[in-house]
């Protein structure tokens, strides 16, 4: 009797000790909500397909990844600051010399607004103590409205920063704002 | 002899489970439950209040005041207080109770009396509770269920719009580990998630800042989770996170993801040319109305960012008609089977949010019908007295007077 109530329980101990493994099939479906329409900053955006998403951070509300091996990081966020100080504050990260005015830097359309281009090539310091990179380039761009400073960068190798160009240029051309979320009307209570 | 006497021993239990003192007491345990839940309702809100002294999960209740100081002695749980008098009730007043025309009336009083004890029973078991989160000059029109976590999968149109998601179920998550896999097979789309590393409660990092990094946990796309104390008391601060590994047909590896709840936005990969979104989130509970929030007033306890009052002046809109409503405590807004009510509120930011507590039940209206039906029985059982008493009466007077 005592040997296989010993037997069941090394077989118990043994089962739960294991990790477990169990397979499913995913077909549930559900129906769309405003929570599909919410994007961060309520910007909806196209990237293209070789870009990938990646978790958000403090100061990059949109991030990703893309190029080869996935060594170039694009992302976006809201800043602090006039456009022409966070373009030589960027100008600073690869060692160059800040500029005295807009007129260097060309011009896209970002959301209906002229922006700032900048671009650098070299020694990127990334700072937040981590190591200079050697032959890397920056592409990016800044669109300013009233206090409000929209930043959107690509950093990596210069190779590989060169060829995604086009397709940085058109992912900022291309944004839209969306707030599907907002209420446009003004609000008229009646009842209680 | 030993017959008679456990005879006798079961019909003193009989006449104890169905007899009036069990209802008196549960009925007086009632009213203090109610009464504290009613005073305790002014500082932790009604949905709180709820929980704590009616929800199946509370057996002991200990009436408290805001700041958390008792101000009675430990009382049972509602929830099983309610179950006791139900099997009174249906002991005492239906099966013991003497049956004629004369008791026809405290018959049918008794059986809606304990059709709304059921009622309460099936309400508990069956509800389904969520969350909309909307800040003020926002609309809404989905909830999140309370204690769920699903993966959402989402493919997206040319436009970049997102189609319908597949869903990993919060079933089928709900029992992972950390150190469990569970491989979910997209049929339709010819990949396979492999979920691993599953943290109920958890924090996210980036492997660049953080002060030290677990040896034995992944870092994907620079950052990594780690687990977090559990926090009972406000179980919405627990944010779940894990980690998937898509793979192909073939068994080989597309892509690593890192998946936490706590990211306001999803995450991504790419097979056969087509983008796919992936968010770790409570699970999504689409309405049948839309929300919007005009204003949303609240205050706080002094030298806290814990709300005392709150109100929020939002509009309904379902199939096109629009209705408007104030909510406040005990002033909630129902819809077909939904009723909404406002559970906190916040104005972190400068922009005021409501939340509002979404709670849907098959037996809402039940309690409606049992009061009808207990008007019924008590109506014919006191016109059924003043008729006997009018009755004899006349009868009293016919004999005086012969």
């Amino acid at each position: 009797m005592r040997l296989p109530v010993l037997f069941a329980v090394v077989v118990m101990l043994f089962t739960s000790c294991h990790e477990s493994e169990k397979s499913i099939q995913v077909t549930e479906t559900r129906v769309l909500t405003l929570f599909d329409q919410k994007y961060p900053g309520n910007l909806r955006d196209r990237p293209p397909l070789s870009w990938r998403r990646i978790p958000p951070t403090q100061f990059r509300a949109v991030n990703f990844v893309g190029g080869p091996d996935e060594s170039v990081e694009i992302f976006a966020g809201n800043s602090n600051g006039a456009g022409l100080s966070n373009a030589n504050r960027w100008l600073g990260q690869f060692g160059l010399s800040p500029v005295p005015d807009e007129s260097t830097f060309a011009s896209i359309e970002i959301l209906g607004r002229p922006s700032l281009l900048v671009e650098a090539r070299g020694s990127y310091n990334p700072g937040m103590g981590a190591d200079p990179e050697e032959g890397f380039a920056l592409l990016g761009a800044i669109r300013e409205s009233g206090g409000d400073v929209l930043t959107f960068k690509m950093v990596g190798p210069a190779e590989a920063v060169e060829g995604m160009r086009k397709e940085f240029i058109d992912y900022c051309e291309s944004l839209e704002n969306v707030g599907v979320h907002i209420i446009e009307e003004e609000p008229k209570v009646t009842e209680s | 002899m030993s017959n008679s006497s456990s005879k006798s021993l079961v019909q003193k239990i009989w006449r104890i489970i169905s007899g009036f003192e069990i209802a008196v007491v549960c009925l007086g345990l009632l009213f203090l439950l109610t009464f504290f839940g009613t005073i305790e309702q002014k500082w932790i809100g009604l949905y709180a209040v709820i929980q704590k002294y009616f929800d199946i999960d509370s057996f002991l209740v200990f009436p408290s005041r805001g700041d958390g100081k008792f101000i009675f002695l430990p009382l049972p749980g509602a929830y099983w207080v309610m179950v006791v008098l139900s099997i009174n009730m249906f002991c005492g007043g239906l099966i013991r109770a003497r049956k004629g025309w004369k008791t026809v009336g405290v018959l049918i009083s008794h059986f809606a009396i304990l059709f709304m004890l059921v009622a309460g029973a099936v309400s508990s078991l069956s509800k389904v509770e969520g969350q909309m989160s909307v800040y003020q000059g926002e609309k809404s029109d989905f909830a999140q269920k309370y204690h769920t976590t699903t993966i959402e999968v989402a493919k997206l149109d040319e436009g970049g719009h997102r189609l319908p998601p597949k869903i990993i179920s919060s079933a089928s998550l709900r029992s992972l580990k950390r150190d469990d896999v569970l491989r979910a097979e997209f049929p339709d789309e010819g990949f396979t998630m492999d979920i691993t590393g599953m943290l109920g409660s958890s924090n996210m990092f980036m492997e660049q800042t953080a002060e030290e990094i677990d040896e034995d946990g992944p870092v994907v796309d620079g950052f990594f989770l780690r687990e977090a104390e559990y926090n009972k008391d406000n179980e919405l601060a627990n944010m779940a996170g894990c980690y998937a590994t898509v793979k192909d047909k073939e068994g080989n590896e597309i892509q690593e993801l890192i998946l936490w709840m706590g990211n306001p936005s999803p995450v991504s990969f790419v097979h056969n040319e087509q983008r796919y979104l992936v968010t770790l989130t409570m699970e999504i509970w689409p309405m049948p109305f839309e929300v919007e929030l005009h204003k949303s007033v609240g205050e706080y306890y002094p030298g806290t960012r814990k709300a005392s009052t709150f109100e929020s002046t939002i509009t309904k809109v379902a199939n096109d008609q629009r209705e408007d409503y104030k909510i406040f405590m005990n002033n909630p807004m129902r819809h077909g089977g939904f009723t909404l009510f406002q559970a906190n509120w916040s104005d972190t930011g400068g922009k005021p949010f409501s939340g509002f507590a979404i709670v849907t039940n098959p037996s809402d209206k039940w309690p409606e019908y049992s009061l009808y039906v207990a008007t019924v029985g008590l109506l014919i059982h006191f016109l059924f007295m003043l008729f006997r008493f009018s009755g004899g009466s006349s009868r009293s007077r016919k004999s005086r007077e012969s």
